[in-house]
């Protein structure tokens, strides 16, 4: 780590920081008092308070994770798995912490007046987040294999109408969220079907796959659902599972502990995925695919079978997160009501550097993204609501600008095996 | 085991040349010439899968058909019958709806009138207006897909050209008529290169893998666009919906052979950029070092092509043709932007390049085909009740076997051809360099 470079950066951050928070806290009309109301932690305006103190927390720790992001960069930059040094935990911590504090000091500065329930926002970004955790697993496991699953979205799309539907007929939310899962492993494995058997590029099919299912969903949609709304678009969806004790807790306790039965299945399946891939043997063979399937085929791998279950594994959890859309919350079905997301998903796969868990934190902050734009919306920011919803694309831009030459891909990742 | 009269005559020529004619000679080399996977074959299989995928999902979404279809064992005779009814019905719908119906055509031949004229070609009129803004996309998009870059913001691209063009459009208001549209299209042009360089400054500066950024800058553009059109001068509320300022009458592009055939002279353009394309790619430099790199780019770079500025020039055509593809519907038959503007044409646009395999003959053609699926599709709808998404699901089925050739290869029994990949596409390597 080169030490001149790092403090340039942060001495630079120090300023840019400062510069920050003096904007914020030039209105010396806004007075925010913090305290707890029903949903927890919560400011409210109230004289005496001034803002300018909590930006300047705010900044300070952000740019010295800020300071931590970079630096830390560098030790990414020499590959490998080096062992963590406590300095770098802390550098680490310091860079969640000081990215919270620069966000909410933003916050602060746009609720001039108004109140800003900070649950309320967290509730949103694990709502939105949810999907984006799946789909970021889903990533995770088939790019490892060897096959960028550039079909997330169709897999969403496919998995949130088949699981409407099934949901309706059967009055059942569960047999929707299994319809879910099956609809996004077909789409896989017809994913698999063109990357891994017929060798087409990819990224083509991908895309193909995709225009194809918004085409079917479409349809089907025009032709048969929208006609009988009551008896095909109308599922039961999972209630809110609370745990006890846990979502108490201030701020983060109805977000993360009183969530949709989706989430904890998201979050176990990460745990899964992490786990399965890192330590099993299973994993490392599929590893292999992605990494040098040349080795793998030497070593008695099947390596298109790999791919091609992985892809299925892939589009079944690509389904669960699917399943969000419609059992897993509001309801139902409309076309093309994924938005995009599937692609964040990807986006957060790349953020996180291909690793499952760091993919999931990497969607968590997506996920932000995305609800950040509804609150920003519900305090009278003065930006138009239709330039909100663009907001979440924009993070992922910004997010996949500043991450690359961080992160490497699985070496044969996207490539086919080209057989004699 | 040689099967029919021709084949046992083919086998038996070939084994004893001399018993064997001249005509089954040449026959049977045409034949088996005629079963590889060449791309016009394997054009004409997608296409014939289409019309089998197409056909099988109209006879299910149909309750006459469908209850023919389970008696087709019962009573064999009328429910073919009824099956041949139907999808008579829905083709016709579809060709009428797109080419013409005859009777309209016969008419305007025995009473020839300026209306009745208009009437019979106002279906094709349809279509090739439908049509032009997907060749011209096509062709933008099949130069970036040529050299290796993967282009997938032409919705973005066409909204930056159709805002410029839209903006020359309704902002002067008394400028001659040739001018007028010249200056429209240019700033199309400018605003199409700078959605298409923005990805590519990005892919080059940092290196952001150029499929996502430019993915989530069409939803960016589309929030953009729904903004200008509601909330700024762009606006003009119409009804209920906004949609943007209409193009004064100087601007707009002018209709072709008086009002009779509904063609404007966007088809002029579309034949100008088709032609760009084919001299570009096939006989300038920049265009083989284009396609250098997309082929190879370590090739490219031993023979000094600079990757970076390869792309960018990549980039800025691609985004300057598409964006130009936008200017055509707002200053043409549209006359002002839409709220939702782009979305489904620049989706179009991507699979065309792909089914005319980046040629602009292939993309000319393509670009025809899926006009034809469009406006007949609305027709369909019209006649049979039955969604008009189903044309969307056709042509996603198309340009889904025309990327696997070794898929149709396998399905119709075709001896594969040397170079079996995507001919021209980019061939697959992943997240890129």
């Amino acid at each position: 780590m080169a030490r001149s470079s790092t403090a340039k950066a942060v001495t630079t951050l120090m300023v840019v920081a400062g510069l920050l928070s003096a904007m914020a806290s030039d209105a010396g009309s806004r007075h925010l008092k913090v305290s707890f109301g029903p949903g927890g932690l919560s400011l409210d305006p109230v004289a005496n308070a001034p803002v300018s103190v909590i930006c300047w927390v705010g900044a300070v720790v952000a740019l010295g994770g800020v300071g931590a992001i970079l630096a830390s960069s560098r030790v990414e930059r020499k590959g490998g798995v080096h062992p963590f040094t406590n300095a770098q935990i802390v550098l680490r911590v310091a860079v969640v912490l000081g990215c919270a504090g620069l966000v909410l000091g933003y916050l602060i500065w746009a609720a001039h007046g108004e109140r800003l329930d900070l649950s309320n926002i967290v509730v949103g970004a694990i709502g939105g987040a949810t999907p984006l955790i799946l789909g970021s697993a889903a990533g995770v496991i088939s790019e490892r294999s060897g096959v960028i699953n550039i079909t997330i979205e169709g897999e969403f799309l496919a998995a949130a109408c088949a699981s409407a539907v099934v949901a309706t007929v059967a009055h059942s939310a569960w047999l929707g969220l299994v319809a879910g899962i099956a609809a996004g492993a077909i789409v896989g494995g017809i994913l698999a079907l063109f990357a891994v058997r017929y060798s087409v590029d990819q990224i083509v099919a991908g895309l193909i796959l995709i225009t194809l299912i918004t085409g079917v969903t479409g349809y089907l949609f025009g032709q048969i659902i929208d006609p009988n709304q009551t008896t095909l678009n109308s599922p039961p969806t999972f209630s809110g599972i609370a745990i006890p004790l846990l979502d108490r807790l201030p701020v983060i306790g109805t977000g993360i502990f009183d969530q949709s039965i989706i989430f904890y299945i998201a979050i176990l399946t990460v745990v899964l995925v992490e786990l399965i891939l890192g330590r099993t043997v299973i994993g490392l063979r599929t590893r292999a695919c992605g990494e040098s399937p040349r080795a793998a085929l030497g070593a008695g791998v099947n390596v298109r079978r790999i791919r091609s279950v992985a892809c299925m594994v892939s589009g079944g959890i690509a389904g669960i997160g699917g399943v969000y859309f419609t059992v897993g919350s509001a309801g139902p079905f409309v076309p093309q009501m994924t938005a995009g997301l599937g692609y964040v998903a990807l986006a957060a796969v790349i953020f996180g550097g291909w690793r499952a868990t760091r993919a999931a934190l990497a969607a968590l902050l997506f996920g932000f993204g995305t609800s950040l734009g509804t609150s920003l919306g519900v305090l009278n920011v003065n930006v138009n609501p239709e330039l909100l919803i663009v907001l979440p694309y924009l993070v992922t831009i910004a997010a996949l600008a500043g991450v690359v030459g961080v992160v490497r891909p699985p070496a044969a990742d996207g490539v086919p095996l080209a057989e004699a | 085991m040689p099967a029919s009269l021709l084949e046992r005559e083919v086998v038996g020529g070939a084994l004893h040349p001399e018993a064997a004619s001249e005509g089954s000679r040449r026959l049977s080399g045409f034949l088996s010439r005629l079963r590889t996977a060449r791309p016009l074959i394997v054009f004409i299989c997608s296409l014939v899968s289409g019309i089998v995928v197409s056909a099988v999902i109209i006879l299910v979404s149909l309750q006459q058909s469908r209850s023919a279809l389970a008696q087709v064992f019962a009573h064999p005779g009328h429910s073919l019958a009824t099956i041949g009814d139907t999808l008579g019905v829905a083709y016709g719908a579809l060709l009428s709806g797109a080419l013409g119906k005859p009777a309209a055509f016969s008419l305007a031949m025995t009473h020839s009138s300026l209306a009745n004229w208009a009437q019979a070609f106002q279906p094709l009129g349809a279509t090739v207006t439908a049509s032009v803004p997907l060749a011209v996309g096509g062709m933008g998009l099949a130069v970036a897909y040529r050299s290796g870059v993967f282009n997938i913001a032409a919705p973005a691209q066409m909204i930056c050209g159709g805002i410029a063009a839209s903006w020359v459009g309704f902002s002067f208001g008394s400028l001659p008529m040739p001018i007028h549209v010249a200056l429209g299209l240019l700033a199309a042009c400018v605003g199409g290169a700078v959605g298409g360089l923005a990805p590519g400054l990005l892919k080059v500066m940092t290196g952001a893998n150029e499929v996502i950024v430019t993915i989530m800058l069409n939803y960016t553009m589309a929030g953009v666009l729904t903004w200008l059109v509601s909330d700024t001068f762009f606006s003009q509320l119409a009804g209920t919906s906004p949609v943007g300022r209409a193009t004064s009458a100087s601007g707009s592009l002018p209709e072709l052979f008086g009002n009779v055939v509904g063609i404007d002279a966007g088809v002029v353009v579309a034949i100008f950029a088709l032609l760009f394309g084919w001299v570009l790619l096939n006989r300038s430099r920049l265009g083989f070092e284009l396609e250098l790199v997309g082929t190879s780019p370590d090739a490219a770079r031993l023979a000094g092509v600079r990757h970076g500025r390869a792309f960018l020039a990549a980039f800025g055509i691609s985004g300057a043709v598409v964006g130009l593809a936008g200017a055509i519907p707002v200053l043409g038959n549209q006359h002002q932007l839409q709220a939702t503007f782009g979305a489904s044409v620049g989706i179009l646009a991507i699979t065309v390049a792909f089914v005319g395999r980046n040629r602009p003959v292939g993309v000319m053609f393509a670009a025809l085909l899926y006009g034809v699926l469009q406006i007949g599709g609305l027709n369909l709808q019209g006649a049979t009740g039955l969604s008009a998404e189903l044309s969307t699901v056709v042509e996603a089925v198309i340009v889904l076997f025309m990327v696997a050739p070794a898929l149709v290869a396998e399905i119709y029994r075709l001896k594969p051809v040397g170079g079996m990949r995507l001919g021209s596409l980019a061939l697959s390597r992943g997240w890129g360099s």
